[in-house]
């Protein structure tokens, strides 16, 4: 057996002291940077995998030009409401309120079968609707012979458009009893009604809503290698989240795609293209959502908040420009620009592409090219962002923030609090003090509570006291009466000993941070937040969470490394892709 | 032409030329049988006291001993006024006369008194019985995930004797309703089953369109999945989630087949787009309308109704200024409080919330269903429509925990009462330094209630007692200490597989 450590931390320490752990049992304790990489060891697989929604529905969108190019945009309006049966995944998870991703939500349900059945009969009788009293859809689908008088060329007409249409639908060519069991559909009579059934049929096939995968013949001995069709959809869907095109469905049929260099180039191809937006975007998107931000706008018209908030006022739209902005973050990162994960999680620069949050960065308004750099000094990474300092109220949050980057970036659990302990929280005086006092008179009023927020929670939330509520940047914090009286501009106190690792070590007690800058350093230094990306992206491509009995931990561990040793992000996206677990499939 | 298309093509025109679907099984039946349905409508977070809540204790005049506690009922009517055009049983349970009259109190009952006998955090899963969905403090639910009761009651040959065309309508994404990932067969993980947030699109699923002219095609996608079944080249846990699909659209293909017709208006608007602090009682009555639509309409006879809009932005309560769960769901215990300010305190602000929801919600579906003539009487008759919380007088609680109901399950439970499960004689907390100081008695297991429920719905003992230590539905913690002592604990969970006392008639 071959093992490779590639770092060792403790890390074990963390949970001691609190009680409990928030989420699902999975991450009881800290994943940490531990990898153990045994190549001998077969990784598991995750069981007929289903297309998550998204890539469900980019299927759709992608196949409808394909039966009528001309009509597809009104085609897609005409099937819009059908798509409302399908299940929306939802973010899924050991933890799905922080970190919790879509593509792991892989639940079964009712409604999944009929969602596919009613979007595949939508888009039957979109096919057959005539225009002008003829079925111009359909002649565009599969030819005039499908609509013509003739019917000696019926049988041919619907064989060749299931083995056309057919072929795409299923990502694979049709084999002979397809042709067959498809062909059966229609009676013995061909009508124009017939093409509608095959599509409807075709749009609920297990080929099309799940990755059927069954490995190159001759082979049956875990894993197995895909076939060329099967890696063709794996890339497919791995960035673009839809069907195959035209050149990775060339490769695929003359088997070329099995050669190494050639499946590299369409690897890279594929991660070059900006189709490639759509998947990443879902992945930091997902990731970095802060769940715990509620509306901005919620407290216009109240004294206080009415002061603070002077000339601006936040809409819904300003929250989502916020949001937004960590996906794009990630984007720009992962795919746009030559750069390192240190790079992304120290980036001193604004992707606000809206004028509400440029002004709250005072930054221009960013559409492509180089991001600007934000005007604040002190402003970088992802834990400065508005989406993340921001509340909605006058009192900023150090304890979400905390727990933010305590689970969201370095993936390690946290204690759960006592069930009463908002009660004490309500003792609390709240008017004339501090965000940060607060946070700090709530960790020390119980010693239950002191466990977790004063090491693990909250030393993570106060270098970004220096923004504000509505994520601005501030040298002071204004504090206000409920009447919206000023009562102080109390001095911002940004200094925390982070307690990174939690490890009990000299270095790790007694390092202090005065900002978000110096935050972000200790973190990296830890590789913590790379250990976190690497599971998180291993879990978007995968569709399940890494296996606790360290058998995921070869691509672990190499995606990790990658990231400690500062290689690009865009090559740690393609990585994945290149790795074996990604090009077999382990029966089970 | 073939005959399957021949067939196809018959039985299309037929579904075709109809705007909803009805079981003609279900129908022949129906002059025999009562259609039982049931609502649950969960609300989470906060907790309401007892003098916000629940009548007045003077009206519990009778008493049955059960040999460890007793049980105490009283009339609801006796704690009934009508004044000034609000009809009213207490604070919350107070509406204008006209949605709250006397005779649906008559329909009506109060339950109080009933027991998780465990710590708990949140239990979103709870007010059905899946206390392993908790989202907190999992360590102290060890046990495993197991299937919510209304969908034990959807896949129980005893409750639909037909397939239906929507097994169970769940509204709004509250993670509220679990069950199998094959729920026919009863196998695989057990996970979240799908929530409707658009009322419109709840609608929409009563009726499958096909391509004009023709026919459903749901027994060739069936027979394409079963091809796919027989290829030894996947793997068995393949099949097993293939299995699942296929139980899927079997369901679908059957529910198609039993279609009839049931004239309905479409709805003109949706919920998805009103679930804010404004609109969300209109919202609630959107849902509802649908789902007295397909209780009309026997299109479904199960609908799971989350009022915790607390987790999707709105709240009853309409309170925006802050943070619902710091200034309010967590405050309505204390004495003194710095927020909110006036004209509420914390425990007004959730007594108001609370008070919308059940008039907005809850009575806005029981007297639509009281308004829906079947046999003779309504089908709120037929129905049993409940309303549960997650914590009984202070947030995060087990104690006392609540449950209004509305119908009588075509007379399986007794109403118009008002139930008190708690032994008086058994304090589990004083609670002196809280708001209102009420205390906490121990009392009868939420087991029981939801146990009674499926029994009152007619579903035998062997659609959901596998597995339970103690013959009932659900699983248990051993941490009795949580339940006072061990002998009452097991006495009390002993017999959670018996009816709550004055339950049934």
């Amino acid at each position: 057996m071959v093992r490779s450590y590639v770092l060792v931390l403790g890390v074990t320490s963390m949970i001691a002291g609190c009680r409990g752990v928030i989420g699902e049992g999975d991450e009881l304790q800290p994943p940490g940077t531990i990898f153990q990489c045994d190549p001998s060891v077969v990784p598991p697989e995750l069981p007929l995998r289903r297309l998550s929604e998204r890539q469900y529905r980019n299927s759709i969108r992608d196949l409808i030009p394909l039966l009528s190019a001309a009509d597809a945009p009104t085609i897609q309006t005409e099937i819009a409401s059908a798509f409302a049966a399908y299940p929306v995944d939802s973010r899924s998870g050991p933890d799905e309120e922080f970190g919790g991703l879509r593509r792991l939500d892989q639940s079964l349900y009712q409604e999944t079968a009929n969602g596919a059945y009613s979007v595949g009969q939508a888009v039957a009788k979109a096919l057959l609707k005539p225009k002008g009293g003829k079925r111009t859809r359909l002649t565009s689908a599969a030819g005039a012979c499908a609509t013509d008088t003739a019917t000696a060329n019926d049988g041919a007409c619907l064989e060749a458009f299931i083995r056309s249409f057919g072929g795409r639908v299923l990502r694979r060519p049709l084999t002979a009893d397809d042709v067959a069991f498809y062909t059966s559909i229609a009676g013995t009579t061909i009508e124009p009604e017939d093409y509608g059934d095959v599509v409807a049929v075709l749009l609920s096939a297990p080929r099309f809503l799940y990755f059927v995968e069954e490995g190159q013949e001759g082979t049956n001995v875990s894993p197995v290698p895909l076939t060329a069709y099967e890696l063709a959809s794996r890339l497919s869907y791995q960035f673009w989240q839809t069907l195959p095109d035209d050149e990775l469905r060339a490769a695929a049929e003359d088997g070329s795609l099995l050669d190494d260099s050639v499946y590299t180039a369409q690897v890279d191809r594929l991660a070059a293209d900006p189709r490639a937006a759509d998947g990443i975007r879902e992945l930091f998107g997902d990731w970095l959502e802060p769940t715990f931000l509620g509306p901005l706008e919620a407290n216009i018209g109240t004294p206080d908040f009415d002061a603070f908030r002077g000339n601006l006022t936040p809409t819904p739209e300003l929250r989502e420009h916020m949001v937004e902005e960590l996906a794009r973050m990630g984007q720009y990162y992962a795919l746009e620009t030559e750069a390192s994960f240190s790079d992304f999680f120290r980036s001193d620069r604004s992707f606000a592409e809206t004028e509400d949050l440029a002004a709250i960065y005072q930054t221009p308004v960013w559409s492509s090219g180089e991001p600007p750099k934000f005007t604040d000094p002190g402003r970088e990474g992802i834990l400065s962002r508005a989406a993340i300092t921001a509340t909605g109220f006058v009192t900023t949050r150090p304890i979400m923030k905390g727990v933010f980057a305590r689970k969201v970036i370095l993936c390690d659990p946290i204690g759960e609090p006592p069930a009463d302990v908002m009660d004490v929280v309500g003792t609390l005086p709240t008017v004339g003090v501090t965000s940060r006092g607060f946070a700090e008179s709530i960790s020390q009023v119980r010693a239950d509570c002191a466990g977790c927020h004063k090491k693990i929670i909250n030393p993570l939330g106060f270098p970004s006291e220096n923004y504000d509520g509505l994520g601005r940047a501030r040298t002071t914090e204004a504090v206000y009466s409920p009447a919206g009286e000023l009562l102080a501009n109390a001095p911002i106190d940004t200094t925390s000993i982070p307690y990174v690792r939690n490890d009990g070590s000299p270095e790790d007690e007694s390092t202090m941070v005065t900002s978000v800058a110096e935050l972000d350093q200790v973190l990296l230094a830890s590789t913590k937040p790379q250990a976190c990306f690497a599971r998180r992206y291993f879990r978007f491509t995968f569709g399940r969470v890494e296996d606790k009995t360290h058998r995921d931990d070869c691509a672990l561990s190499e995606m990790y490394s990658a990231l400690v040793d500062g290689k690009s992000m865009t090559s740690v996206v393609r990585m994945i892709a290149l790795r074996s677990e990604f090009r077999t499939r382990t029966l089970q | 032409m073939s005959t399957r298309r021949s067939f196809l093509r018959g039985l299309g025109g037929f579904v075709l030329a109809i705007p909803f679907l009805e079981s003609l099984e279900r129908t022949a039946s129906a002059a025999t049988a009562t259609k039982r349905r049931f609502v649950a409508f969960t609300s989470n977070h906060g907790g309401a006291l007892g003098a916000d809540l629940h009548p007045p204790q003077a009206i519990l005049t009778q008493s049955q001993n059960l040999g460890f506690q007793s049980v105490r009922r009283g009339p609801l009517a006796s704690a009934y006024s009508s004044t000034g055009g609000v009809g009213r049983l207490s604070p919350i349970l107070s509406a204008p006369a006209t949605a709250l009259p006397s005779a649906l109190v008559a329909k009506m009952n109060v339950l109080r008194g009933l027991v998780v006998p465990f710590s708990s955090g949140h239990q979103r899963a709870g007010h059905l019985g899946n206390w392993a969905a908790a989202n907190s403090d999992s360590a102290q639910v060890p046990f495993p995930h197991l299937p919510t009761i209304d969908q034990v009651m959807a896949y129980s040959s005893s409750f639909y004797t037909a397939t239906p065309r929507m097994r169970a309508m769940i509204a709004l994404n509250n993670a509220g309703s679990w069950n199998y990932q094959n729920p026919t067969a009863r196998s695989g993980p057990i996970g979240r089953v799908s929530a409707w947030t658009s009322s419109r699109a709840m609608f929409e699923q009563f009726t499958v369109s096909s391509v004009p002219g023709r026919g459903p095609v749901v027994d060739r996608v069936l027979a394409d999945y079963q091809r796919l079944r027989s290829n030894t080249r996947i793997s068995a846990q393949d099949k097993e989630r293939l299995d699942a699909h296929i139980a899927s659209v079997d369901d679908l293909d059957k529910s198609i087949k039993g279609a009839r017709a049931c004239a309905a208006t479409t709805p003109t608007d949706d919920s998805e787009h009103l679930l804010n602090d404004v609109d969300i009682g209109k919202a609630y009555r959107l849902i509802c309308d649908v789902v007295a639509i397909a209780f009309s309409c026997d299109t479904s006879r199960i609908a799971v109704i989350p009022m915790s809009p607390y987790y999707f932005g709105a709240r009853f309560s309409h309170y925006t200024t802050g943070s619902y769960h710091s200034d309010i769901a967590h405050q309505a215990g204390n004495v003194t409080q710095a927020k909110p300010t006036p004209p509420y305190t914390a425990r007004e602000w959730q007594t108001q919330g609370y008070r919308r929801a059940f008039e907005e919600a809850f009575l806005y579906l029981v007297n639509k269903l009281d308004a829906i003539s079947e046999g003779t009487g309504t089908v709120l008759d037929a129905s049993l429509v409940t309303w549960t919380h997650e914590s009984g007088l202070y947030t995060h609680r087990g104690y006392d925990l609540p449950v209004i109901t509305a119908g009588s399950a075509g007379g399986a439970i007794s109403t118009g009462n008002h139930i008190d499960y708690r032994d008086m004689a058994r304090v589990a907390a004083t609670n002196t330094t809280r708001a209102g100081a009420e205390a906490e008695y121990y009392g009868l297991s939420w087991h029981q209630y939801l146990g009674s429920v499926l029994k009152v719905m007619g579903i035998p003992p062997t659609d959901y007692t596998a597995g339970s230590s103690y013959g009932g539905y659900g699983q248990y913690h051993d941490a009795q200490t949580y339940y006072g002592d061990a002998n009452t604990f097991k006495i009390a969970l002993g017999i959670a597989n018996t009816m709550l006392p004055f339950f049934a008639p």
